[in-house]
């Protein structure tokens, strides 16, 4: 899978505790405008992108991957603090065909969103 | 001595040469008849003597307009012995006489035409029969045109009988009248005033033939008089009226003058209290010897005192504040005589200045308090943005700490470090969310809740601060509450502002009792207040939530201001004085009321919430 983050420390927890669980490779990325070169080159199953982002933001990034054939089909579950109060408390959320993660997230969260995601996808 | 001609004559001063001129006619028509009208027009002391050829000779009609100025003739022809010397002697006598006679009859006449007052002489029917050249002028009548005239022809009916009467007084008694003030009002309606004086008017028999008067026109002084006279009352009535003290001192520092109310001001009874007295019969030696100095000076500077400000305390002990000015009172060569001084009670003015210091320090508070409740409401806003820069490296630490605990193994103390950093930020997340929760903005959304569950809420996540506080909460919470239609975030905000006010009012620790019960509104005359019947119906279910504690308890000030906005109890910097205010609100906007008391049983202060019940009945359920 690949994580797109600003925020290095961010990227490298997420990194550590999946591959940790043994069960993913995890490649992170911490300039967004890159994302779709390492997309296609790696060609994860899921991708894991934050919204609020410096030069191309969650959305753009996004607009980028699923207007090109080579990752158009790759699953994204969108990470961000800033959502709602009780969006927030959900932790793992759906909002407009979208699948979100609020921060902050942790371990459990993620994995339970990541399966959830993967499973529908297959 | 002997002189032929007339030039020789006229050359002499006549009175100093001789006493007697013997005039001989025989010397010629035209020479005789020069000669008497020259020597009559001098008016001399010089008995003019004629000597005549016969007794026939003077009575020639030539002679007819000359004659008075001879005082005897002589027949030269017919003189017996010794009879010349005796007539000259005889004529010179009569002459002298005849000159002091018309000398005082000149006298009399310059005096009645040149005296500047009207004189008159009037016979005992009060009928004018000389009037002096100044009367002619005052009346602009001639001499005959006044003449057997009366009052009643010059004057208006009033007067005239007037001046009769008194006339006629004066001629039955024989006593004069002097000195009167008489107002001569003319037909036309123009008046003078006249000083007059009347004496009866005497024959040789001492018998009255009439009366003669002296008038003086006194008009512009009598109009002097009465402008003065006005003047003088304008000035009692304003000093008398004055809503000020007016005072006049002699050079001694004796009052000369006091109005009512500065007797009023020195204590006295009244203005007669005050005249004669000085400083030292109404004040205190020192303070007199003070006051009576700046007198001095004033005296002795010429230089009034403006607007000076002087503080007495009254025998009744009220304050008395007098704004008084000072000048100096000079006589009419300019000396300085005293002075005259004035003072205005501004006790009234005093109070309040003093207040509106007050209430621009209160101002000057509630500004602070102002600047002070919207930098917290920046703060609030900041909060937000705050907490969600927050939650990223909160995020990190809480992955990097679960990832930690996955990967150690032991020994058990490193376990515990990661254990406890996975909970201290589980708690510093729980404080972001709740940060997050207060201060986001929130449409007001009623809805059906359990009071006591919010309270626990609340309570629980004001655990901290409690602890802090050394106070101990006890619940004694109804099981059973009615549920209550409110904005959770709001009654959130009421329960946080109760409770950081218990914390404020216990520093020292002490216990917080939160009741709740649901009670039913009974019928008016029990304990129910009218703004209770107000908002409730009888049978009403009403939940009550009660937050007590056991601080110092309420003065009677915060009893009747708590709610007011700015009203706070706590120093500037530690309260804005809004939160009872707000909170307030907050109940009002549920249908609800809040009451702040002292506690009955103990030392303290219970706020007492009362909030309809959501129940079908309640008129503010739907």
């Amino acid at each position: 899978m690949l994580v797109v983050d600003d925020e290095p420390s961010f990227t490298r927890m997420v990194k550590l505790n999946l591959e940790g669980t043994g069960q993913y490779i995890v490649e992170t990325l911490n300039e967004s405008r890159k994302a779709f070169e390492v997309a296609r080159e790696f060609a994860p199953d899921i991708i894991l992108l934050d919204v609020v982002m410096p030069e191309l933001d969650g959305g753009d990034v996004a607009l980028s991957l699923r207007t090109r054939t080579a990752t158009k089909h790759i699953p994204i579950i969108f990470v961000s603090a800033m959502v709602s109060q009780q969006e927030s408390k959900r932790g793992f959320f759906q909002s407009g065909g979208e699948h979100f993660l609020a921060k902050p997230v942790d371990k459990e969260t993620l994995c339970g969103a990541i399966e959830t995601v993967l499973s529908a996808a297959t | 001595m002997h002189v032929a001609t007339l030039d020789m004559l006229r050359s002499f001063d006549l009175e100093s040469i001789c006493h007697a001129i013997l005039l001989d006619m025989r010397c010629g028509r035209e020479y005789s008849l020069e000669s008497i009208r020259y020597i009559g027009e001098l008016q001399v002391g010089v008995a003019l003597i004629a000597l005549c050829r016969d007794h026939q000779q003077l009575q020639l009609q030539r002679y007819k307009e000359v004659i008075h100025c001879l005082d005897d003739y002589l027949l030269p022809d017919r003189l017996v012995e010794g009879e010349l010397p005796t007539r000259i002697s005889h004529a010179i006598r009569r002459r002298l006489k005849e000159q002091s006679l018309l000398h005082e009859k000149t006298l009399l006449q310059s005096l009645l035409d040149n005296i500047p007052d009207a004189i008159f002489f009037k016979d005992r029917d009060s009928r004018f029969t000389k009037i002096n050249k100044q009367m002619q002028v005052i009346y602009g009548k001639s001499h005959e045109t006044i003449v057997g005239k009366t009052d009643f022809d010059l004057f208006a009916e009033d007067h005239a009988r007037d001046a009769y009467n008194d006339e006629q007084e004066i001629i039955r008694t024989g006593k004069p009248m002097v000195a009167k003030l008489e107002k001569e009002t003319f037909d036309d309606g123009h008046f003078n005033w006249v000083n007059t004086t009347k004496v009866p008017l005497q024959d040789d028999q001492a018998r009255i033939i009439g009366t003669m008067g002296i008038s003086r026109n006194v008009t512009e002084l009598k109009q002097a008089q009465d402008e003065l006279s006005n003047e003088r009352t304008m000035l009692k009535t304003i000093i008398d009226h004055a809503l000020a003290g007016i005072f006049v001192k002699d050079a001694t520092g004796r009052y000369l003058v006091v109005n009512k109310r500065h007797a009023m001001y020195l204590g006295a009874r009244d203005e007669a209290d005050v005249v004669g007295k000085t400083l030292y019969d109404f004040f205190p030696h020192e303070e007199a010897k003070r006051i009576s100095g700046a007198d001095h000076k004033i005296m002795a500077t010429v230089e009034g005192i403006e607007n000076i400000v002087d503080y007495r305390i009254r025998a009744d002990q009220s304050e008395l504040w007098l704004l008084t000015s000072k000048v100096p009172l000079y006589d009419e060569s300019g000396k300085c005589i005293g002075l005259v001084g004035i003072s205005l009670d501004v006790t009234e003015q005093k109070k309040n200045e003093r207040t509106l210091k007050a209430t621009i320090q209160i101002l000057e508070e509630t500004k602070l308090q102002l600047i002070e409740a919207e930098k917290l409401k920046t703060v609030g806003r900041l909060a937000a943005g705050v907490a969600h820069e927050v939650k990223n490296p909160l995020n990190v630490v809480s992955l990097g700490v679960e990832y930690l605990e996955s990967q150690i193994e032991g020994p058990a103390e490193l376990l515990q470090i990661v254990r406890d950093m996975r909970e201290a930020v589980q708690r510093a997340n729980g404080v972001i969310f709740e940060l997050l929760d207060y201060s986001s903005p929130h449409k007001v959304q009623m809805a059906p809740a359990n009071i006591n569950e919010l309270i626990t809420h609340v309570s629980g996540m004001m655990r901290h601060n409690f602890n802090e506080a050394g106070i101990v909460v006890e619940n004694c919470l109804d099981t059973e509450i009615e549920l209550v239609r409110l904005d959770t975030t709001k009654m959130e905000q009421v329960l946080i502002n109760l409770f950081l006010n218990a914390i404020s009012v216990m520093k020292k620790g002490g216990t917080l009792t939160l009741r709740t019960e649901t009670i039913r509104m009974k019928s008016a005359g029990s304990n129910v207040s009218s703004a209770l019947t107000e908002l409730f119906q009888i049978g009403d279910k009403v939940v009550v939530v009660e937050v007590l504690d056991t601080g110092s308890g309420l003065s009677e000030d915060d009893e009747k201001k708590a709610f007011d906005p700015f009203y706070s109890t706590k120093k500037t910097g530690e309260g804005t004085g809004l939160g009872l205010s707000v909170t307030r609100t907050i109940v009002e906007m549920h249908h609800g009321m809040i009451t702040l008391k002292n506690r009955k049983d103990t030392p303290g202060a219970c706020v007492r919430l009362m909030l309809p019940a959501a129940t079908p009945h309640s008129k503010n359920s739907a």
